[in-house]
């Protein structure tokens, strides 16, 4: 309901747990917002609503960017939205909602990716074996 | 035939009209408009987007509402802090099938499942009623139903309920509104036709409470009730009404068999 203000807003996101080197994997998402368009009044006193909408969402995969989308009114209440992506390596995948008055969101999720021989891709370069003992 | 004769003879027919409808309601009162291998959920009116997006988990917008029916669920709150697990003692499966007696006559009055959760945290839990129609109270109600999705709809209208199906049933065949319009004219005699863009549906509440696109969230039976009278141009009663159950008790039973499927989504 438009005259409700609602707490804990909800972020939802979906991603395969685990992935193959190469495949292309779906990522969904959504957010629970109420994406009020600032053109609605109310019936009773006639007072425009205020625009709230989410505009900006961007996803970022180990760090960097690598889906941005800008929205404007005209998006509906709880907004779901799914693109695809290349399975390279494993990392952490987040994405971040922005709102118009500035306030962020966000939901993260860690993707395993195996090449052919069942071994765990890993995003960074280890020139030696035995890099993880000298640092302990 | 003299003037008394008429008078009388007027009086014996009204009398035996009366009587004889009065035998027909009483041996249809039980007569279901559709017969159980010919209901059909409401989801078979949707359209197939709309199908599509209540079939995945993920992409139904009521599951927001029902993980957080299950956050408050586990809440613990008020001065005892007490919370629905406790009593329940963290076991979902003591609530299996529960939304499918609901509405059902509680101490001398029938109540569906709203009620009866604001009477469990006033009662048991000592804590302040939900607002009726209020986002937590539908999503606790949402998750209660959710736990026994798939289990089908076994309302009782036996003894004590019985008064209270006789008047919801009364409510159902009513022509009401500037339409002229009973609930029957449309979910039993065309259901399946359209009606503007939309399918006419059998009725049923077997996916309630239900993400309604319209409202952009979850909403209860009695306020799709309210929606429906004022479609057909009819003063709505307001929200819990004592008739609006007895109407909800009639609906669940004409649809008894159908398996829960909170949360639908209809548009």
């Amino acid at each position: 309901m438009a005259g409700e203000e609602r707490k804990n807003w909800r972020r939802r996101l979906k991603t395969p747990k685990s992935a193959i080197k190469g495949e292309i994997i779906t990522i969904k998402t959504m957010a629970e917002h109420i994406m009020e368009p600032g053109v609605r009044r109310d019936p009773e006193t006639g007072v425009i609503y205020p625009k709230k909408i989410i505009d900006l969402v961007i996803c970022r995969f180990n760090g960097k960017q690598i889906y941005k989308s800008h929205w404007y009114s005209g998006v509906s209440a709880n907004p779901f939205m799914s693109f695809k992506m290349k399975a390279i390596s494993s990392g952490l995948l987040e994405v971040e909602w922005v709102d118009d008055y500035g306030q962020s969101s966000y939901k993260k999720a860690i993707i395993i990716v195996y090449d052919e021989n069942g071994k765990e891709v890993i995003p960074m370069k280890l020139d030696k074996a035995s890099s993880i003992k000298e640092l302990m | 035939m003299s003037f008394y004769n008429v008078i009388i003879f007027i009086l014996f027919s009204i009398f035996s009209l009366n009587v004889f409808s009065d035998e027909i309601l009483d041996n249809k009162l039980y007569e279901k408009p559709y017969a159980n291998n010919a209901l059909k959920s409401g989801k078979y009116f949707a359209r197939e987007e709309t199908r599509n997006i209540e079939l995945d988990e993920f992409e139904n917008p009521g599951m927001i509402w029902v993980e957080r029916g299950k956050d408050l669920f586990n809440l613990q709150d008020g001065e005892n802090n007490s919370s629905c697990a406790l009593c329940h003692k963290g076991d979902t499966n003591s609530l299996l099938g529960a939304a499918a007696s609901y509405p059902k006559v509680y101490k001398n009055q029938l109540i569906n499942l709203e009620q009866k959760i604001n009477m469990c945290r006033k009662n048991n839990m000592n804590l302040p009623k939900y607002k009726l129609e209020s986002n937590n109270l539908l999503s606790l109600s949402s998750f209660v139903s959710y736990i026994s999705k798939g289990i089908p709809m076994n309302v009782s209208v036996a003894g004590k309920a019985e008064k209270y199906f006789k008047k919801g049933k009364e409510i159902f065949y009513q022509r009401i509104g500037q339409m002229n319009l009973a609930c029957n004219q449309c979910h039993d005699e065309i259901a399946g036709s359209y009606l503007r863009a939309e399918k006419i549906s059998q009725g049923h509440i077997n996916g309630f409470p239900s993400y309604l696109m319209r409202w952009e969230g979850i909403a209860s039976v009695h306020r799709r009730f309210q929606f429906c009278n004022n479609q057909a141009r009819a003063q709505p009663l307001e929200i819990g009404h004592n008739d609006y159950n007895a109407l909800q008790l009639y609906v669940a039973w004409r649809g008894n068999g159908l398996p829960i499927e909170t949360p639908s989504v209809r548009r």
